[in-house]
């Protein structure tokens, strides 16, 4: 379970990728993620999820705050791959996406 | 604040604000530049002196230490050395006060006189030796060995009073022959005032009155001087181991009794006597201290500038930020309604507000699309994140969506279609979009959504929100925006807005919108509706961009 990549940025977060046990690839956000880092933050996971990987879980336990730019992250990852899912959400995080019609897109894992 | 009152700019203002900008920039650096350039080169002056002054007084100390040293050490040298010839005054005192006691005890007896001090008197430690009368008035050497005593040469006034000296008490009485032609020293001595015969002997000093110092003795490194009484008179000159009889530079002296005289020995050191690195400690200080201070100068010299350039960077960079943002928001409001249309029988009013969250201006926006008689499409969407290219994907929307409605489109053909126009994959943003298709003469709106909050439906029993279908929002993937209609009664107002006015940070959406909701009610007018929802939801300007929008039936 080592960190594949952590890069701090302005707003303090951080993405870490893992081997999940499931096959594909486990990242977890970690901190905030706004405009100041989304973009930091999302070269960082397109570089942990790499070229093949059909399917990401995206752990959200230790992210404390994220606003549009970090849906859009989400969003982006979403693009790229088959299967996103979303695990851990806050339930601010979790009514955010139900609330701006993403549960189909960003389902949340049960 | 009002978008209706937003003056439009044409792309020619813009062009000239920014050019303006690079030359403001330009002059204000040269005023920063030229303001500091004044304080900075006196930092590291001041800085240079200080560090000289102390390196100044260490260097100082240290010499002073240095010189209290060598003092104390020549000092010590000085009582040593007078110890020293202290102990070898009775080399000449006791072969004198021995004959003094003999001659008293044989009457003057030439056989035993001569036994005693014959081979004292052959140059070392004397060159005569003499036996003279105590009290003769025209006094003559009763017994002469080595050499003529320079004392007979003297008158017979001088000889007695000499002589009387020597019987003053039992002690050594010196005459100081120095100057006479040769150069010599003479003692006298005598058993006291009872004395019959007084002893006498000459001592002679080298001519040049040099005497080296053997280069292992304990004195090798002092040149010294020994004067005949406590002046130092250079006639006075015993022996000394310099050129000179002076002595120059740091002295030290000692004054030892010899005889009824004195003998004042002056010393001075040849080298350091407390070692050369205690000698050059100040000068190392001094040097490397000179060194170091000019370097610590140029460190804070450069450091100053350092700072002085971070400043005018600073300056500089938060005026073309304020200037970036004042260009962004403009650009923002000009692409926002001039005004709103007119149409019988429909009440209009919105708002919108920058955030006052750093420079970057948000992706809000609202419109109002004439689409034939008695209808409107109101439309209000928010480009996810922030800063120009943000600003520059909303207005390609609100641009797309006018052209759209113009054609006769729907809200949910509209959507459908939007989703095509952008993609957050590629161009980093998505928006979440309600488009409200409003019939007048019906009093219905028929809303598709696409990711954005629920409209607000206030009526005079309280404010409910309007369950949409929530689609995806456009930029994600295709989807489908199915319609959903709302009657919208007589005293009833339609509310659409973007998150700007309930979200906050860390908090549940649901929490803001119900916050919203409870706020929505009781007020008389549009107008006083969506002033009184920005002065009590974001009372400190809130942080992101809000637009705001309201409707209403009007007899």
């Amino acid at each position: 379970m080592a960190p594949v990549e952590n890069n701090e940025t302005g707003a303090h977060g951080a993405v870490e990728g893992v081997d999940d046990p499931g096959g594909g690839r486990l990242v977890r956000l970690i901190g905030e993620i706004d405009i100041s880092n989304a973009d930091a933050l999302g070269a960082n996971l397109e570089k942990i999820i790499g070229e093949s990987c059909d399917r990401v879980v995206i752990d959200l336990v230790g992210l404390e705050f994220m606003d549009s730019s970090g849906i859009a992250l989400l969003l982006r990852t979403a693009g790229r791959v088959d299967t996103v899912e979303i695990r851990n959400p806050s339930d601010v995080v979790r009514r955010i996406i139900e609330c701006s019609g993403l549960a189909d897109v960003l389902r949340i894992e049960t | 604040m009002v978008g209706t009152d937003v003056a439009p700019s044409g792309t020619g203002t813009h062009a000239a604000q920014l050019s303006a900008l690079g030359s403001d920039a330009g002059a204000i650096s040269g005023a920063v530049a030229g303001t500091r350039r004044r304080f900075r080169h006196a930092i590291p002056i001041v800085v240079a002196v200080v560090a000289l002054a102390i390196v100044g007084s260490l260097s100082f100390t240290a010499a002073a230490l240095h010189d209290s040293n060598e003092n104390r050490l020549l000092r010590q040298r000085v009582n040593e050395a007078g110890a020293v010839i202290a102990a070898t005054i009775p080399n000449a005192e006791s072969p004198l006060a021995s004959g003094a006691i003999l001659a008293e005890a044989t009457h003057g007896e030439r056989a035993s006189f001569t036994k005693l001090l014959g081979p004292l008197s052959t140059g070392t430690p004397f060159v005569s030796a003499s036996l003279w009368p105590a009290h003769a008035v025209d006094p003559k050497p009763l017994i002469v060995l080595g050499d003529a005593p320079e004392l007979a040469s003297r008158t017979p006034a001088g000889i007695r009073t000499f002589l009387a000296r020597a019987t003053v008490k039992s002690s050594l009485a010196l005459l100081d022959l120095l100057n006479s032609s040769e150069r010599r020293l003479g003692y006298s001595y005598s058993v006291g005032p009872q004395a019959k015969y007084v002893v006498y002997a000459e001592a002679a000093r080298p001519p040049n009155r040099r005497a080296a110092v053997d280069s292992n003795s304990a004195f090798s490194n002092l040149d010294y001087t020994i004067y005949l009484g406590t002046g130092r008179d250079p006639r006075q000159v015993i022996a000394s181991s310099s050129s000179g009889p002076k002595l120059t530079g740091r002295t030290a002296s000692d004054t030892l009794p010899f005889g009824d005289s004195n003998l004042l020995i002056v010393m001075t050191p040849r080298g350091e006597l407390g070692g050369s690195l205690l000698a050059r400690l100040p000068w190392l200080i001094g040097g490397l201290g000179i060194v170091l201070a000019l370097a610590a100068a140029l460190l804070t010299e450069r450091l100053v500038l350092g700072r002085a350039r971070a400043e005018e960077l600073a300056t500089l960079t938060a005026r073309l930020f304020s200037e970036q943002r004042s260009v962004a928001q403009t650009l923002q409001q000009s692409l926002l309604p001039e005004k709103s249309p007119e149409v019988e029988g429909l009440g209009l009013a919105v708002r919108y507000m920058p955030g006052a969250a750093g420079v970057d201006i948000g992706g809000d926006w609202y419109d109002l699309i004439d689409v034939g008689p008695g209808q409107v499409m109101l439309v209000v969407g928010d480009v996810s994140g922030r800063g120009l290219r943000a600003a520059t994907v909303m207005a390609s929307l609100r641009y797309a969506i006018r052209a759209y409605a113009a054609e006769g489109d729907g809200p949910s053909e509209i959507l459908i279609k939007m989703s095509k126009l952008i993609s957050v994959g590629r161009d980093g943003h998505f928006a979440t979009v309600l488009c409200g298709l409003v019939d007048v003469a019906e009093r219905r709106i028929t809303f598709a959504n696409a990711g954005h909050p629920n409209p607000l439906l206030i009526t005079g029993a309280g404010a409910e929100f309007v369950a949409t279908k929530v689609g995806v929002p456009v930029g994600v993937e295709p989807g489908a925006y199915p319609t959903m209609s709302v009657s919208v009664p007589s005293d009833g107002v339609l509310l659409a807005y973007t998150d700007g006015i309930f979200e906050r940070r860390g908090e549940s959406p649901d929490v803001g919108l119900e916050r919203l909701r409870n706020a929505s009610v009781g007020y008389a007018s549009l107008d006083e509706l969506l002033d009184g929802l920005l002065r009590v939801l974001t009372p400190d300007g809130g942080r992101d961009d809000t637009a705001i929008l309201a409707v209403t039936w009007r007899p």
